[in-house]
């Protein structure tokens, strides 16, 4: 009795302490479907969430990670084409994970790198891609916001200033 | 239980006491496998990315972990050893005693160098596999410190010939000349390397379409490369040795 008490006792030192360690991390390790890790943790989870978004085609859903006041205006079919110029129905894909978070001095900008795996379906190539997302937030309490749209879009030249 | 696994367990929990009573020296071995590992993630870092020239790296340290762990550990107690057989020790336990506690060492050390670097950096490829593939070289590194503290005659030669052991492991990599440039002598030397089969399975499992027989059949090959080496161990200790102390 005296063994599996111990033994209990350990193992549940040792899972708290993992879970620390994820933890401060920022979610690095996996941790146990828990949401762990802190701002990092939680860019990371948006990160993935949006790219399984991607992956099964949900655009309404992946335009949710925007700003609700650009929200309705996200075109993520033609974003996706820009980002991994392909169109959405000729890209598969087949797996992504996080390569790292970071957050800025201020904590109000993010970025995370991606590293996605596609098969450009037309092709029949499998290529690896790296992706940088950007996210921001108005205060420290405020949720993340995806900046794919700013990132993506079209740069039109600024008529006040020289060239 | 048989003889030989019982001399094996009282000398394993024996030399784990030892190890463990020499808290100072313990925290150096351990604490220099995350500091490698923050070197490597300062290193990669900067260009935000893993290279193979990463994998080559870690998995060397690996076995230098295993190497410079054991190299000491039987030649410093010789003494010992000579004395204990007379009264029935067999050689075999006493390496078994000797490769449980360095792998549990060496398992700490791996996942505490790979952790500091997947903290910055995540590595391609699935972590249990490449932790697996890491273990496999520091413990072939514990084989090969092991071997050098049988036959030598004294610690300082120990500790002199662990360079001997790792340099090869650079000179017969593809770091050194593109393998395809190898002389046939070159490429079976290089087969004769534990870093090469770590790395092989580094390499492929991070690969875009990842060849899975041959990340099971490097990891096989360290395998069997451990257990040859520890055997060759075993034999180089039946020799009965006069020790002046």
């Amino acid at each position: 009795m005296k063994k599996v008490v111990t033994a209990l006792l350990v193992l549940g030192l040792l899972t708290g302490g993992y879970l620390g360690v994820a933890h401060v991390s920022g979610g690095v390790f996996w941790t146990m479907g828990l949401a762990l890790g802190g701002d990092r943790g939680a860019l990371r989870r948006l990160a993935l969430s949006f790219l399984e978004d991607i992956q099964f085609k949900d655009f309404v859903s992946a335009a949710g990670y925007h700003a609700p006041d650009i929200r309705d205006g996200v075109d993520i079919p033609f974003l996706i084409q820009r980002l991994f110029t392909v169109r959405p129905e000729a890209l598969d894909i087949m797996d992504y994970e996080v390569v790292f978070a970071d957050i800025d001095s201020g904590g109000l900008r993010a970025r995370v790198k991606l590293r996605v795996k596609v098969k450009l379906l037309m092709r029949e190539l499998i290529e690896e891609q790296e992706v940088m997302l950007y996210f921001e937030r108005e205060s420290v309490d405020d949720p993340w916001y995806m900046k794919l749209e700013d990132s993506l879009r079209q740069l039109s030249p600024d008529s006040t200033k020289q060239h | 239980m048989s003889t030989t696994r019982r001399q094996s367990h009282i000398l394993a929990f024996r030399y784990r006491d030892c190890l463990l009573g020499d808290k100072g020296g313990l925290f150096l071995v351990l604490a220099q496998a995350p500091f490698i590992g923050w070197l490597c993630a300062v290193v990669w870092g900067s260009i935000e990315q893993d290279t193979p020239a990463l994998y080559f790296v870690l998995c060397l340290s690996a076995v230098w972990f295993g190497c410079v762990n054991a190299c000491r550990e039987i030649v410093k107690e010789r003494a010992i050893f000579e004395r204990e057989r007379l009264f029935g020790l067999r050689p075999g336990a006493y390496v078994v005693s000797k490769v449980w506690v360095l792998a549990a060492l060496g398992a700490v050390q791996v996942v505490l160098m790979q952790g500091a670097v997947e903290w910055h950096l995540q590595l391609r490829g699935p972590m249990p596999l490449e932790l697996l593939a890491l273990f496999g070289a520091s413990l072939a590194g514990t084989g090969l410190g092991l071997l050098v503290s049988a036959v030598a005659t004294t610690q300082e030669r120990a500790v002199f010939a662990v360079p001997l052991l790792l340099l090869p492991q650079i000179l017969f990599s593809e770091l050194a000349i593109p393998d395809n440039l190898y002389s046939d002598v070159v490429a079976a030397l290089e087969k004769a390397m534990p870093v090469h089969w770590a790395f092989r399975v580094f390499e492929e499992s991070a690969a875009l379409e990842p060849r899975w027989h041959i990340v099971v059949l490097s990891l096989v090959v360290l395998a069997a490369m451990c257990t040859l080496i520890f055997g060759v161990t075993t034999v180089a200790l039946f020799n009965r040795r006069e020790v002046v102390t």
